[in-house]
């Protein structure tokens, strides 16, 4: 592998499998939640905060951390307690935070449109040594919660009525959804550019949703496409002198459409060999009468000489 | 963050004791789990002793006091007085509009009490943390968010309100989510994404996330709209099993009829207020109507239930 004779691809590659990792952690809540465009909305304001670094001469990434965080709160808050819902206060984000980043570079005197490329498609092989361990510090972060409070945060986003009637604190949840969602936009942006590091959070999630059967396998599903796409694109910009955050994100939208072809033929597949049994007002059961057999991941109940299998309101004939 | 759940808290107010059993005794005879599996005792249920606002004081699970509900500062439901006892199986019927969702909202702490006191298990609501001894089913169709979720996974939710800072499932928590699939009848779809399901399937993955806290009342809001008549007959059939177990139910619903079998007592409300309080089985009688003015339109005849409410609604100019 010659491009691992550079430290500087060494770097890109530890880099964008700890973005990899993390990115899709955090989204799966996102996709759970339908907030999809809720990172691309924190990446809008980022870039605000970017302009707001330039403009004063501070470090644009934690001036971005800044302003992406204050506003991650400000949205919960307007959502749990005004009246906006959720896609209106994301189109104020979009519209809001790429006004102020635009007007901001502009009057900035030594500052230039031009200067924030770098922020908006990224730059993988500009990665440092201290991005790295700010990379490193994230995922143990992000993957720590996720551990930590995983059913608490499923259950925030799965039904946040229920959750709340059971008594968890679900404006806190989703406040520290949104501050996780921030900072992972914040310090990605680095490898794949403000604009895209939402697609690296969501297109994962988008693929788990075609082919996964459970939250658990989404998951897996999610972090193994998301590393593979980072690491494989970083590569491939690599031999191809191509922007690498573009390249992983469009390596991640073909493995999508990879999986919703594969998974509209095997419903294809399933509709064609699909007997749906005749009117059925029995209902199979344990204790029916019929005896029950075991059928893959399904039970078929024996009923006059065939098997009948549940298939959402009506019965197949197997 | 809130602090953990399950702190004790003091007895309850006065004139209201404590229910006997400690809330963290797992095999207390009232927790639903023991014999759920099953649909062999279906069938209509005498309305034993116990039931109906005749009842001993004893066993309050739930009181409201000229309580004040609602989502502003005006509040839907005024000066509402309602006693729920252990046993009893509590019909809240009224017109859309009536204050019947804001009221069990208010008790759930959806909606925000104004005036007036809701006490749970003798305890203020604000006071109250032992979420898992109510169960919610909330009006919903369908299940789930943008990610699949199997059954199993929708129903372990269910046991956050009893151990919130867990990490895992623990053997406990497991035997009561199966319990929980197994009486809904959906064991043979425990691992199946809930967005493979019908509706009315979906509609019991919630009863049984209810189920999985193992509580002693369950809040059902309208379990039967939209659900066709089989599907209402299975869903009446699973609630009176749970009831033979011992919980305690209060049920949202514009229909009375398809729960006349399991129903103890039908609550109504009109206008945010609370305007009809009856045992179920007067809905039933010929000879009891005349005591109550608003079921004394025909006084005469053995009126099936859902005629009598009509004729209630038809009193308090709602129309049926």
């Amino acid at each position: 592998m010659e491009m691992l004779q550079y430290d500087f691809m060494q770097r890109a590659l530890l880099a964008s499998l700890l973005v990899g990792l993390t990115a899709p952690v955090v989204g799966i809540y996102l996709v759970q939640r339908r907030l999809a465009l809720i990172g691309d909305g924190m990446g809008h304001v980022a870039l605000s905060g970017v302009a707001v670094g330039v403009f004063t001469g501070t470090a644009p990434v934690l001036t971005a951390l800044v302003s992406a965080i204050a506003c991650a709160v400000a949205i919960e808050l307007v959502r749990a307690k005004g009246k906006a819902s959720a896609d209106v206060v994301l189109a104020v984000m979009f519209y809001g935070g790429i006004a102020g980043g635009v007007v901001l570079i502009g009057i900035a005197p030594e500052g230039t449109p031009a200067n924030l490329n770098s922020y908006l498609f990224g730059a993988i092989t500009t990665t440092t040594q201290e991005d790295l361990i700010a990379f490193a510090g994230l995922g143990i972060a992000v993957l720590g919660i996720a551990v930590g409070l995983g059913r608490q945060l499923f259950a925030a986003s799965n039904d946040e009525e229920y959750a709340r009637a059971s008594g968890l604190n679900v404006l806190g949840m989703n406040i520290l959804l949104a501050v996780l969602t921030a900072t992972t936009v914040v310090i990605s942006m680095r490898v794949v550019g403000l604009l895209l590091i939402s697609a690296l959070m969501i297109l994962p999630n988008a693929v788990s949703q075609q082919v996964a059967d459970s939250f658990r396998t989404s998951l897996i599903t999610a972090i193994t496409v998301g590393v593979t796409v980072s690491v494989a694109g970083t590569a491939c910009s690599y031999y191809t002198a191509t922007p690498s955050g573009g390249t992983i994100v469009l390596l991640a939208v073909a493995v999508f459409v990879l999986a919703a072809l594969a998974s509209w033929f095997r419903r294809m597949v399933h509709v064609l060999r699909h007997r749906p049994a005749a009117e059925h007002p029995h209902e199979h059961g344990p204790g029916c009468g019929h005896p029950a057999v075991p059928h893959g991941d399904h039970v078929d109940y024996l009923h006059d000489g065939h098997r009948h299998a549940l298939h959402g309101d009506h019965y197949d004939t197997h | 963050m809130q602090p953990p759940p399950d702190v004790p808290q003091p007895p309850g107010s006065p004139g209201y004791s404590e229910s006997p059993e400690s809330p963290e005794s797992p095999g207390s005879p009232d927790s639903p789990d023991s014999a759920r599996a099953g649909f062999e005792t279906p069938g209509p249920r005498p309305a034993g002793p116990g039931t109906g606002p005749g009842a001993g004081p004893g066993d309050a699970m739930l009181v409201l006091r000229g309580a004040q509900i609602g989502y502003t500062q005006h509040p839907t439901v005024r000066s509402a007085d309602l006693t729920i006892r252990r046993n009893e199986v509590v019909a809240l019927i009224g017109p859309n509009g009536s204050g019947k969702s804001t009221l069990v909202r208010g008790v759930l702490g959806l909606a925000r009490v104004l005036g007036g006191e809701v006490e749970l298990f003798g305890l203020p609501a604000s006071r109250f943390r032992e979420r898992h001894r109510i169960g919610y089913v909330p009006q919903r169709h369908t299940v789930g968010g943008g990610i699949p979720s199997t059954v199993h996974e929708v129903v372990c939710s269910g046991r956050l309100p009893r151990r919130r800072w867990a990490l895992r499932s623990n053997r406990e928590d497991r035997a009561a989510v199966a319990a929980a699939i197994e009486t809904v009848d959906l064991t043979a779809q425990t691992k199946v994404p809930v967005a493979h399901l019908s509706g009315g399937q979906q509609r019991r993955v919630l009863i049984a996330r209810a189920l999985a806290s193992e509580p002693e009342i369950m809040i059902m809001d309208e379990p039967t709209a939209g659900v066709d008549v089989v599907h209402a007959e299975r869903l009446v059939k699973t609630l009176s099993t749970l009831v033979d177990n011992g919980l305690t139910l209060l049920i949202v619903t514009h229909e009375v009829h398809p729960l006349r079998n399991v129903l103890t007592r039908v609550v109504g409300m009109d206008g945010g207020r609370i305007t009809l309080d009856v045992p179920a089985d007067r809905l039933l009688s010929s000879t009891a109507e005349a005591a109550h003015p608003l079921l004394a339109a025909d006084a005469h005849a053995v009126i099936p239930p859902t005629d009598l409410v009509a004729g209630w609604m038809g009193t308090t100019g709602i129309g049926g």
